[in-house]
């Protein structure tokens, strides 16, 4: 009932997922150390509620780190993250929560959950926000159909809503993860090498995508990319690590190619 | 239109599920009317009075040393009929699985005559034919079987271990054999080495380890099931329960219960400890503890080979050349053997919807530890509370699992009376146990990478569960619990031994009653039984092991 008769949620003025408060992200001296290794070391940084940023940056730079860091779903080891004010080793289980509900991510790890449909991979992305009964039913029922259904037509996926995830091919399956990303309607959109196995054409539009996504709701958005030649003209600034510093942190309009050579510098990884 | 074929898909695909669910839930609701099992009887005043007196027992165990060094000798009673039944099983199942294992590599020699080649399949087809009926056969019907011909104590249990381990693991290790590589024995062949040759360089090699592995395995499974053989009089701990159960010595029947639970944990860790050493050690334990068990135990050998029990044995034989087939009686018996299918299909579904549940709670993964590493925790005491969850089921599981079907019957029939309902309510709560420990290895080895990004959004443990983990696990645990339900079969065959229902309790009634035409007819519909489910779940659960696609 509930599945078949909700009309497209994207053109409905009320949104069935809560409304979610902005976020303003800042970063004081905080570093990470993984045994010995040194991921990330003294980063100041603040992220305003709405900002478009690229994350830039060889391998092995730090950038998933901090946008583990950026999603509180990863321990400071030096100094402090906080959001909207509050530090994040100060905050309760469900602020901690609530913080992680409000973001939506485009992960490496996770491209598709296997032996699911496509509908419910992109479900997947909303759940966090259900409640208990709700989720257990959808086990049975499957909400939000037509939702899905535009959602996917955005990434050009609406005809495989109901194919198994395993069936998709690398670059199909990485749009999925793109539009899970967005069902939960973040407030706090990170990308963590979003378009890493797409052709370029596909990749563009993803970025174009999530950027689209970001502007019509006022959310953040963080891209971890290689690609920066992608994403420069879609942002409205650029963060560079390299070796766990922060060395770049520009408006886009202001990044100069010599920049990016000096983060790649010994590196052949630039795209 | 490939839109209007995903639609189409979605709704066979839903079509599908729906009518399983719809196909479970009425399967399940014909058992439970077709069984006669009464869900209230557990409400009923006088049961709770009874089961009270027991819980009141269990609160205070006796503890006396006379009492602890006599569960402590039936304890290693127990351990040495499981050894040296493992171990008669062991070199018997060799035999065996050598006769029935079909071996083209030893046989393909066109010079053969045509008349070996049948006196060989005619061997195969025995060996087979006796392995299946070994195994079909549950282990306490053998006991008690032995028990007629021997008198009581432990020697009755060592041979119907080791005759019902013979058939599993024979059957096993020949399917071993078949599945080896057959290029060495087919190099040897070709270089004119004898047959024996052959086996010994070309195939021994290959399987040696994996028998190793899977007779400790079963080492541990006939060390359990000696435990409680002794309900029909077959020595080990068994007794014990029995006995403190019949004279209402609540207390014994406490230390008794506590013993069983405390060595089937000890046995679990030894095993476990075993499993990292060499083969070989294992090799030189068991075959150590089944010398011990030689000398230890009482065994009438003499007896084995005395003209009383060959007379015993033609009585019991005498009865398969004159079956009952009395219609009456058929109708009976036919009309159990439904039952003993029913009681085993409730109970798996009953067990597996409630592990299903029971599972991830134990599991710290979904209640303390979660999916994301080194990450914020929060601050207060909140999250301690799921330790509360943790660690009760975590002990129920264990609780469940290491009492044996067979003396939770005699636990649920304190409880509900004798009957099917009990039998369900026993067989359910030890498939709850080893179904939640199945359940939680199955989980606990999914990809990590759905949950922890899952977690890293916000969602909670039961988002995690059923998007993150239960999608990647669902086949195997659905594997799992096809092959609990033929388990089960046998298994509700046998808790009619202590009166809880189904073919059991006819078996128990021919054998007291020395009726051996209507005891043989059982046996019979009792192998049948069981094969046939044997099969038709081996073939559900390749293809569900296989996927949809």
């Amino acid at each position: 009932m509930l599945a078949t008769t909700g009309t497209s949620r994207l053109h409905t003025p009320k949104s069935p997922v809560l409304p979610m408060k902005p976020s303003k992200i800042s970063l004081s001296g905080v570093g990470r150390i993984w045994g010995t290794r040194v991921a990330l070391s003294d980063i100041d940084l603040t992220i305003e509620d709405g900002e478009r940023i690229a994350l830039i940056g060889p391998s092995g730079s730090g950038k998933t780190t901090l946008l583990r860091l950026l999603m509180a779903s990863l321990r400071a080891s030096r100094g402090s993250v906080c959001i909207n004010g509050i530090s994040v080793a100060e905050m309760t289980p469900s602020q901690i929560r609530e913080h992680r509900r409000r973001c939506g991510l485009v992960d490496q790890g996770m491209q598709v959950i296997p032996r699911m449909t496509v509908h419910d991979n992109v479900i997947a992305g909303r759940v966090a926000s259900w409640s208990w009964w709700k989720t257990l039913a959808s086990s049975v029922v499957a909400f939000d159909r037509d939702d899905v259904r535009a959602r996917l037509a955005a990434v050009g996926l609406q005809d495989r809503q109901w194919d198994l995830a395993d069936e998709l091919s690398g670059g199909q399956k990485q749009r999925v993860s793109i539009a899970r990303a967005l069902a939960g309607e973040p407030m706090l959109i990170l990308a963590d090498e979003p378009t890493a196995a797409l052709d370029p054409t596909t990749a563009s539009k993803g970025i174009d995508l999530l950027v689209k996504e970001s502007e019509k709701r006022r959310a953040t958005l963080i891209i971890s990319t290689h690609r920066v030649t992608h994403v420069i003209d879609s942002v409205d600034r650029v963060l560079g690590l390299r070796e766990g510093k922060l060395v770049l942190d520009k408006p886009s309009a202001d990044t100069k190619p010599s920049d990016l050579d000096m983060l790649y510098a010994g590196s052949t990884e630039r795209a | 239109m490939p839109e209007a074929q995903s639609e189409h898909r979605d709704d066979r695909r839903a079509r599908r599920s729906r009518w399983l669910t719809v196909g479970i839930t009425l399967t399940v609701i014909a058992s439970y009317w077709h069984t006669g099992a009464n869900a209230g009887a557990l409400f009923d005043a006088r049961g709770w009075q009874s089961f009270s007196e027991v819980l009141s027992g269990l609160t205070s165990p006796d503890l006396s040393r006379v009492f602890l060094l006599r569960i402590a000798d039936l304890a290693l009673e127990s351990l040495l009929i499981g050894l040296l039944g493992t171990a008669m099983a062991v070199v018997l199942a060799m035999g065996l699985a050598i006769a029935s294992a079909s071996l083209p590599q030893l046989v393909q020699d066109p010079a053969r005559n045509p008349a070996s080649v049948w006196f060989f399949c005619g061997v195969r087809a025995c060996a087979r034919a006796v392995l299946v009926c070994f195994r079909a056969i549950p282990e306490i019907l053998w006991a008690f079987l032995f028990v007629r011909v021997f008198g009581l104590g432990p020697g009755p249990a060592v041979f119907a271990i080791a005759i019902t381990f013979t058939g599993i693991i024979g059957k096993l290790f020949a399917e071993l054999m078949e599945s080896i590589d057959p290029l060495p024995a087919q190099r040897l062949r070709a270089a004119g080495a004898p047959a024996i040759a052959v086996f010994f360089y070309g195939v021994l090699p290959l399987v040696r380890k994996q028998w190793v592995a899977y007779a400790l395995f079963r080492l541990e499974c006939a060390i359990r099931s000696a435990s409680i053989l002794g309900v029909v009089g077959a020595g080990g701990l068994g007794m014990e329960i029995d006995l403190s159960i019949r004279y209402f010595q609540y207390d014994k029947l406490a230390t008794a219960l506590l013993a069983v639970i405390g060595y089937v944990l000890v046995l679990e860790v030894v095993s476990h400890l075993l499993r990292k050493t060499r083969p070989l050690v294992s090799v030189v334990c068991m075959a150590f503890g089944a010398l011990a068990g030689v000398l230890w135990i009482n065994i009438p050998w003499s007896e084995l080979w005395s003209p009383s029990a060959a007379d015993q044995l033609g009585q019991f034989l005498s009865g398969f050349t004159q079956l009952n087939t009395d219609g009456e009686f058929l109708r009976m018996a036919i009309e159990l053997a439904l039952i003993t299918v029913s009681m085993a299909w409730l109970s798996t579904v009953l067990a597996a919807l409630v592990a299903l549940v029971v599972a991830p709670m134990a599991l710290s993964r979904f209640t303390i530890r979660g999916y994301l590493e080194d990450a914020p925790e929060g601050r207060g005491v909140g999250r301690w509370a799921f330790l509360a969850v943790l660690i009760p089921s975590r002990i129920a599981l264990q609780v469940a699992r290491a009492l044996p079907e067979l003396v939770w019957a005699l636990l649920f029939i304190l409880w509900v009376g004798p009957g099917v309902t009990a039998g369900v309510l026993a067989l359910t709560v030890h498939t709850i146990g080893i179904l939640g420990r199945l359940y939680s290895d199955v989980l606990e080895e999914a990809e990590a990478g759905p949950p922890r990004a899952l977690q890293a959004m916000g969602a909670g443990p039961l988002a995690r569960y059923i998007y993150g983990v239960l999608p990647q696990c669902l086949p195997r645990m659905l594997a799992f619990t096809l092959f609990r339900f033929e388990v089960n079969v046998r298994a509700a065959a046998m808790v009619g031994f202590v009166g809880a229902g189904g073919l059991g309790d006819a078996l128990d009634t021919a054998i007291s009653l020395f009726q051996m035409r209507d005891l043989a007819t059982l046996v019979v519909l009792t192998l049948c039984l069981v094969l046939l489910v044997d099969t038709i779940g081996d073939r559900i659960r390749v293809r569900v092991l296989r996927g949809p696609s």
